[in-house]
């Protein structure tokens, strides 16, 4: 075990991308994966030139969610061209005879078109757009009703208060900093030990530690115990950044966190020496590790897509992707004011028996004999 | 009564239809030095790890140090010490992390160790560079350190998969002493190599060939036993040329081979004839030679000899 510290303390090559890396990796990536959308390019074609068609206009781009693009002057073949080549996502058309339409009480129909190759943002922003028209629909009936000698405040009217907790502005920094904790731990611990033992293959030692009365057990304790101080100061690093620099809430308990970290380790690193154990060099470690773990955690794990949107062979799949539970549980301990061991109990459940299930498969991989 | 270290009987081992090592029986004495010799592929290693409970065998068994490498492969572990072929060590570490970190792995205490390792560096002669990263150090000095790692709990036995293979001669003879002062110890050494001229250091040898023991015995017995007629040598400029013309002679064949600039022939029975029938070709191919001397056959011709004879045998 104490060879392990030392070498890795003397790889320090290996060491300083083990502590740099996930710094690095959460900085990158939590700012590129972000689902707060905000400013929308969207071309308007006015053909109405009225004050009401610009009251939408400057609606849509006050509303912070939208950046009108001036350089479609208002013209739709130029609005579809830039459509076409990516310069605008959506095209807001506003029809002729609105403003007349309007003051002769019939029903108005504007037109929203978005670019369906980039459906995730454009359903994001028809949903904004709808809202925003409904607003201003609102604001034009209540104003006729006015304007016809009624008391608008004798309508009745149900006005939804939606009340987000734990995470009041929805920021997606948030809940995307824990996550992607758990995913570059996953990446981190898992590539660190699929290495360690085919290290000792490429350096020949394995047949040597073999030749000794050594346990596998014994081997398996030693390979991991030292990789789980390193994990947890990488932990440690990866959440300061997180509170310190992209200011996510930490409102739960450390030990809570810490307990979690060390089972999600173990499943970690047991799955890392399971590949590690089974591949014969250094390449084939990390694609495994890569496939093998990485890609699971990612993709399964509801760390960019929801599980609930799962089909159900995948939903039933995605219980074996341990980043799962520990993505959970470092949201919940985050964000959750009070968080216990007993919150999330089944979380942990999980972890522990994945991280048992590992830890023995990989010494069981531990061979006795060359053969 | 003898004191057994090592003893094997029909062991055999298989890999798919492949026999590497084809039920060999031997045994070897305490504190002996006991040398595998033979070619690469001959089953050497295969048998070395076989011992050392790194491969199990398909067939046969053997004793070490009392315990069966196939029931008690623990046992039989912590009571040996095993230098694999390639260098085994953490480039990374020193010396003294090295041989802790073996010498932890059986068991040793803290205490012992700490005494230990400089006692080991001292008789593999390396307490100079105890504080040394082993990835810097030039390869002879590396097969020490494997040594050291190997013997630092003080084992029964030792096991030496080609020890001295890409090691310069000096710091070879320097490490055949080492094995030497080990053996007066009482530490058996089983030692595979495919230096025929490092033979002459071990107490007893076996040759491999094919999986098979084809002779085993101490070298003045082995050499006698390979041939009944003396060798005669003769030294010339054209050694290649000389050595095809005189393979090529009838009565002589298969019984040449070069060294150097030095032709040796396995004459037969009648030495005078073949010294005649060896002058006559030489002269007949214009080849310029000394006169031709009876020699101690070398390891070589032992070698060369006794798988031609196997070979004669077996077909």
């Amino acid at each position: 075990m104490k060879k392990e510290f030392l070498h890795i303390v003397r790889d320090t090559r290996s060491l300083v991308i083990a502590l740099l890396a996930p710094v690095i990796l959460l900085v990158l990536y939590a700012y590129a994966v972000t689902f707060d959308i905000t400013r929308i390019d969207l071309g308007v074609v006015d053909y109405d030139h009225s004050s009401i068609s610009r009251q939408i206009t400057e609606k849509f781009a006050a509303s912070g969610y939208f950046e009108i693009d001036r350089g479609c002057e208002n013209s739709m073949a130029k609005c579809v061209q830039a459509l076409r080549m990516n310069g605008i996502k959506m095209i807001l058309v506003i029809p002729r005879n609105l403003y007349s339409d309007i003051k002769k009480s019939r029903e108005v129909k504007l037109q929203v078109i978005g670019d369906g190759s980039d459906s995730n943002t454009v359903s994001i922003g028809i949903g904004y757009s709808q809202a925003i028209i409904a607003q201003i629909s609102a604001g034009i009936m209540l104003e006729t009703v006015r304007s016809r000698g009624f008391d608008t405040k004798a309508i009745p009217m149900i006005e939804p208060v939606p009340r987000v907790w734990y995470n009041p502005e929805l920021k997606s920094t948030n809940y995307i900093v824990p996550g992607l904790a758990a995913i570059i731990m996953m990446l981190i611990s898992a590539l660190l030990t699929s290495l360690t033992i085919v290290r000792e293959k490429e350096h020949n030692t394995y047949e040597q530690l073999v030749a000794t009365p050594l346990k596998p057990l014994e081997l398996m304790i030693g390979k991991i115990v030292p990789y789980i101080i390193l994990c947890l100061i990488d932990v440690t690093l990866i959440v300061s950044v997180g509170i310190l620099w992209f200011h996510v809430p930490f409102k739960g308990n450390i030990l809570v966190l810490s307990v979690y970290t060390i089972l999600f380790l173990f499943c970690a690193l047991g799955l890392g020496l399971i590949i590690s154990a089974v591949s014969e060099n250094q390449q084939v470690a990390v694609m495994g590790t890569a496939l093998g773990t990485l890609l699971p955690s990612i993709l399964l794990s509801g760390f960019v897509f929801p599980i609930a949107s799962m089909p159900g062979i995948i939903q039933a799949l995605t219980y074996l992707v341990p980043a799962k539970y520990y993505i959970v549980a470092l949201r919940t301990i985050f964000l959750k004011a009070g968080t216990g061991f007993f919150t999330i109990w089944g979380e942990g459940i999980f972890l522990l028996i994945f991280g048992t299930i590992f830890i023995a498969a990989s010494a069981k991989s531990f061979k006795k004999t060359l053969d | 009564m003898k004191n057994i270290s090592v003893k094997a009987w029909d062991l055999q081992k298989k890999f798919g239809d492949f026999i590497a090592v084809d039920s060999i029986s031997f045994e070897v004495e305490k504190g002996e030095i006991y040398g595998f010799l033979g070619a690469n592929g001959a089953g050497k290693t295969t048998t070395i790890r076989m011992l050392c409970g790194l491969l199990e065998p398909t067939g046969g068994d053997a004793t070490v140090a009392g315990f069966s490498i196939k029931k008690e492969p623990d046992e039989v572990k912590k009571r040996l010490g095993y230098m694999s072929q390639k260098f085994s060590l953490y480039p990374l570490l020193t010396v003294r992390d090295n041989i802790e970190f073996y010498a932890g792995l059986y068991g040793l205490s803290d205490a012992v160790i700490k005494a230990r390792v400089p006692e080991v560096c001292a008789q593999v002669e390396l307490t100079e560079s105890i504080d040394n990263i082993v990835g810097d150090m030039p390869g002879g000095l590396k097969q020490r350190v494997s040594l050291a790692c190997a013997i630092a709990h003080r084992p029964e036995i030792v096991f030496l998969d080609e020890p001295t293979a890409g090691v310069d001669p000096l710091l070879r003879r320097r490490f055949w002493e080492i094995i030497g002062f080990l053996s007066d110890k009482g530490t058996t050494v089983f030692v595979t190599t495919h230096y025929m001229d490092e033979v002459e250091h071990c107490n007893r040898i076996a040759l491999m060939h094919s999986g098979r023991i084809i002779k085993e015995g101490t070298i003045p017995e082995i050499k006698k036993s390979a041939f009944e007629s003396p060798i005669l040598e003769v030294q010339t400029d054209s050694p290649v040329k000389a050595y095809e013309a005189l393979n090529n002679a009838a009565g002589l064949k298969g019984g040449v081979s070069i060294h150097g600039s030095l032709i040796h022939l396995v004459t037969g029975p009648g030495i005078a004839g073949a010294r005649e029938l060896m002058e006559k070709i030489l002269r007949e191919n214009s080849i310029g030679f000394t006169r031709p001397e009876e020699v101690e056959p070398t390891m070589d011709d032992v070698f060369v000899n006794l798988v031609k004879r196997y070979e004669a045998r077996t077909a």
